[in-house]
């Protein structure tokens, strides 16, 4: 009886705490402008003898607190020191008011300035008791993680399927979507996933994996449960796993939620796997390079040719010419400017001779190139084989011939080269071997149907 | 003198009391209300959001980098307007034709309502023979017999579901991410976040093949909330492809230059002191319209195109058709065009009509299209073009297993319900997988087994493939961000490449 009475008092101590903080603050409002009111000082005598008192019960509830809930002295110790000089500044701050003792001795500002800092500082310290130290500093958090937590999840492609289950493909999944809440200084549930050991040891409702039937395990159930269950994993307004993500934990739980089988034991569907394995490189160069001369792309512009980076944060350009086809010597000028930055190049329907080969051979970063409908023969396009990123180049109706494709067939990056012409059968013009074939489409494409229908 | 000054105060007075009440009733209400409609109004701005201001200056479709690497630069969006038959075309169901005529089990119907279908309908086998084609192996129907040519080219999302079983809303869901209206379609989505790369062409253009407006009205290519410059241009299918294209007698180009620039001019000042989207709006379709008098004929006109692009799609130059409009979309999407919106009419296989027969008029409606689809795929890889544009096809929802009884009386020729819990979308070209299938249904092709995708989720990975990420690419409308895909939508990385 007497102790519930003692745990109840204790529990009042987050309601009582606000009593000081109030008292205090109105008086030091009254006290900043102590000149509007006639009788400021009984006032204050007045508000600081209620602060007084209220500061000792609220050190008194929550002293109980400490003493009924079980909490670490390590963890309230400072939040209870600071309380207690909070009861000095305002029991002083009333005697300094009474006049004539010891207090008033000391200069008023001491008094005005420990109470704001005390009262901020007790305030903060009891505020990270109930909400947790990062309680604070975790929307930035959390807005930090956001941006990174993408490609951690990702095995590289080379030895994917070699590393154990656990550390490489499970705790990279747990870690973007549930340790934000789960970890060894939060534990929501008392439940924390930032190693192997804390997920086997579950939450404080017991283990969360089921090993005789991994279905009913908890943290199986509360990732299929429908997102707007309650008791649905991440919450609602978390980010959420993904399909392929909860398909691989799923299959993890189902095989005994092991540790240290290696991912290419655990017969994972190559289909499923595939999510979690780095795409193989980028199309495009992956290079540090200088932002483009502006003034050459505004130049460009206002005679109407399409330029404007690859994605939004590239310095990687890309270029096409719909709507300007007559290219001068100062248009070429300007281009040359943007040599280094140009990668993706459309200037089919242009006035370009074969002359832009010398021009184009200066594109280092060149990745694919466009001069379909061109006047081009082909006369001087070995001037390209420098250029080590060139992987696509289209020649549709232009007026190349076989000796162009023997050149594009040397050139060491090239992946594709579109030859499609409309009035004439270029690949009977040359042989190649069936491997080099592969890198040419004539387009010399039929429509052909099934007569099973007819 | 007296008796003036009395009056002249009785005025004040009177005037006073007057004015005090109209003031407050006029003023203050006025006040108040304006007072919330200016934070209402707030909401609509797009000047918090910028795209349309800052990296635009006065051209709403002036082009804009995507945010993130897009795969692909176009996307042709052929859409079979009723719902065309899985069952029929790719979904092979053999165990389906065992119980051809027999009643359906009752476990398919518990809990569930249908467009028409009635108490106990009959199983219907499907109405085609299947066989399977290319390298891949995957399944087509011979109602589809040139599909062999470019099977291995699509990726199958077999499982696709949505929660809308009538025409309209369905069709609204599919392209606006909502089944009411008011949402922006996603070709003005892309059109808002990329604009348009050939200044002369609008950046999304829309084609239907005969047959009057989709279910769902042009709200299926409208602008939602965002600036009405966005939306899909419509370019009729027979005769002039704009209307009022050519200039009338008397007026010269040169003259309707300066009209233009003039009216431009005092718009732009209107412009400076409204900030009104809509009048940059106003302006573009000014600008645009002008330039589209050379354009649009030139790039709308396939009576100069080879006789062997003829032959290949099967065009008929001056009808309105679907092969014609193919053959449209490739030459749009090799001018730069964004968005390529294309729709076909007549899928709504009830069996009500010879027309909705699975068996007699579905069969035409196949052939019509089967052969241009081939061909804008074949031409699009022999140009270099389909590594870069994204084809999608499919409908607003697929069709029952079950043979439609209206009301109750089987109804008079093989015709399916709407049914929207599994049906066969599929998408082919840049940064798809050749010749995967995703997704599976049951034995009846009934409900998903496996690889279940969403509505959300194809929109989801469109933007993907455009360069957007679905959950970043919002517009402020009424105070809060609206996304394409609401808050739902995962990419689809199994057919992903």
């Amino acid at each position: 009886m007497w102790d519930s009475i003692l745990t109840l008092i204790g529990r009042f101590h987050p309601i009582i705490i606000h009593l000081p903080i109030g008292f205090i603050i109105i008086g030091l409002l009254i006290e900043l402008s102590r000149k509007k009111f006639k009788e400021s000082k009984n006032i204050l005598i007045f508000i600081f003898s209620w602060g007084t008192i209220s500061c000792i019960l609220s050190i008194i509830s929550g002293f109980l607190q400490y003493l009924q809930e079980g909490l670490l002295w390590e963890s309230i110790d400072r939040h209870f020191y600071f309380g207690i000089l909070t009861l000095l500044f305002t029991f002083g701050f009333y005697q300094y008011l009474k006049g004539k003792n010891f207090f008033s001795s000391l200069p008023r500002r001491l008094y005005t300035v420990g109470l704001v800092l005390t009262v901020t500082i007790t305030g903060h310290l009891g505020g990270q008791i109930t909400h947790g130290d990062q309680y604070l500093t975790e929307p930035f958090q959390i807005m930090m993680d956001g941006e990174l937590s993408n490609e951690e999840t990702l095995l590289s492609s080379s030895n994917a399927s070699e590393g154990p289950i656990f550390n490489s493909l499970i705790q990279p999944i747990l870690n973007s979507k549930c340790i934000s809440c789960h970890n060894s200084e939060k534990s929501k549930g008392g439940l924390a996933l930032h190693n192997f050991e804390s997920l086997q040891r579950g939450s404080k409702n017991g283990m969360i994996i089921n090993y005789e039937n991994p279905e009913l395990s908890e943290i199986f159930v509360r990732i299929h449960l429908p997102k707007n269950e309650k008791k649905h994993m991440p919450p609602k307004s978390k980010k959420q796993l993904t399909k392929a993500e909860i398909s691989i934990l799923s299959h993890w739980i189902n095989a005994g939620a092991p540790e240290n089988i290696l991912i290419k034991d655990m017969k994972i569907s190559n289909e499923l796997l595939s999510n979690f394995i780095k795409k193989k490189e980028r199309f495009f160069p992956e290079i540090e390079i200088s932002s483009p001369n502006n003034k050459s792309i505004s130049f460009l512009r206002g005679k109407g040719v399409h330029i404007a980076p690859i994605s939004k944060s590239s310095n990687l350009l890309y270029l096409s010419s719909y709507n300007y086809h007559d290219f001068m010597e100062e248009d070429i000028f300007e281009l040359k400017k943007l040599s280094n930055n140009i990668v993706d190049i459309d200037l089919s329907n242009s006035s370009f001779n074969d002359e832009v080969f010398e021009m184009l051979s200066a594109f280092t970063n060149l990745t694919r190139l466009k001069l379909n409908y061109t006047s081009i023969t082909g006369k001087g396009l070995d001037q390209l084989s420098s250029l080590k990123n060139l992987k696509i180049i289209h020649l549709v109706n232009t007026d190349i011939n076989s000796s162009s494709i023997k050149i594009i067939n040397s050139f060491p990056y090239i992946e594709k080269a579109y030859l499609f012409q409309n009035n004439r059968n270029l690949s009977k013009e040359i042989n190649l071997s069936d491997e080099d074939l592969k890198k040419f489409d004539f387009g010399e494409y039929i429509t052909q149907g099934l007569t099973t229908d007819e | 003198m007296g008796n003036e000054r009395k009056i002249y105060n009785e005025f004040l007075l009177k005037h006073a009391s007057v004015n005090s009440r109209r003031h407050f009733l006029k003023n203050c209400t006025l006040g108040i209300g304006g007072l919330a409609l200016g934070n209402f109004l707030a909401g609509c701005s797009v000047d918090k959001k910028g795209l349309s201001d800052s990296g635009r200056s006065l051209n709403p479709l002036a082009p804009l980098p995507p945010p993130n690497l897009g795969k692909v630069k176009s996307v042709i969006y052929l859409h079979m307007v009723g719902a065309p038959s899985q069952l029929e075309l790719f979904d092979y169901k053999p165990e389906l034709q065992k119980l051809h005529n027999k009643p359906c089990p009752e476990s398919l119907l518990k809990g569930k309502k249908f467009a028409f279908i009635e108490g106990v309908p009959k199983m219907l086998g499907p109405q085609a023979e299947f066989r399977k084609a290319g390298e891949s192996g995957n399944w087509v129907s011979s109602n589809l017999p040139y599909f062999n040519t470019i099977i291995d080219e699509v990726s199958f999302l077999k499982a696709v579901h949505t929660d809308q079983f009538n025409h309209g809303p369905a069709q609204l869901f599919m392209h606006t991410g909502s089944p009411r209206l008011g949402r922006p379609s996603i070709g003005s989505w892309a059109t808002y976040g990329l604009g348009s790369e050939n200044q002369d062409l609008p950046g999304f253009m829309v084609l239907t093949s005969g047959g009057g407006t989709p279910d769902g009205g042009k709200s299926l290519w409208g602008s939602g909330f965002l600036p009405s410059v966005y939306q899909g241009v419509q370019c009729r299918s027979k005769g002039d492809p704009v209307l009022y294209l050519s200039d009338p007698k008397g007026i010269s180009r040169d003259l309707k230059r300066d009209l233009i620039t003039s009216i431009n001019e005092i718009n732009s000042d209107e412009y400076k002191s409204y900030k009104d989207p809509e009048i940059l709006t106003r302006i573009s379709q000014y600008e645009m319209a002008y330039r589209m008098q050379i354009a649009v004929p030139e790039v709308m006109n396939i009576n100069d195109e080879p006789e062997s692009v003829k032959e290949l799609y099967g065009v008929t130059p001056g009808e309105e058709s679907f092969a014609n409009n193919c053959l449209l979309a490739r030459k749009l999407v090799s001018k730069g065009v964004r968005f390529v919106q294309l729709y076909d009419w007549g899928w709504d296989s009830h069996g009500d009509l010879e027309e909705t027969a699975l068996d007699l008029g579905f069969k035409t409606k196949c052939k019509e299209i089967d052969r241009p689809i081939a061909a804008l795929i074949l031409d699009l890889k022999r140009l270099g073009l389909l590594e870069e544009t994204l084809i999608v096809w499919g409908g607003e929802f697929g069709r029952t297993p079950m043979q439609e009884n209206r009301s109750g009386v089987q109804n008079a020729f093989f015709g399916r319900d709407h049914h929207g819990d599994a049906f066969t979308m599929w998408m082919a070209g840049g940064g798809i997988k050749k010749g995967v299938v995703h997704g599976e249904t049951d034995e009846f092709g009934y409900k998903p087994v496996s690889g279940r995708v969403s509505v959300h989720d194809i929109q989801a990975t469109i933007l993907h493939l455009l360069g957007f990420d679905h959950e970043k690419f919002t517009y402020d409308f009424q105070g809060r961000p609206f996304r394409l895909t609401d808050v739902e939508g995962e990419i689809i990385q199994e057919i992903l490449a």
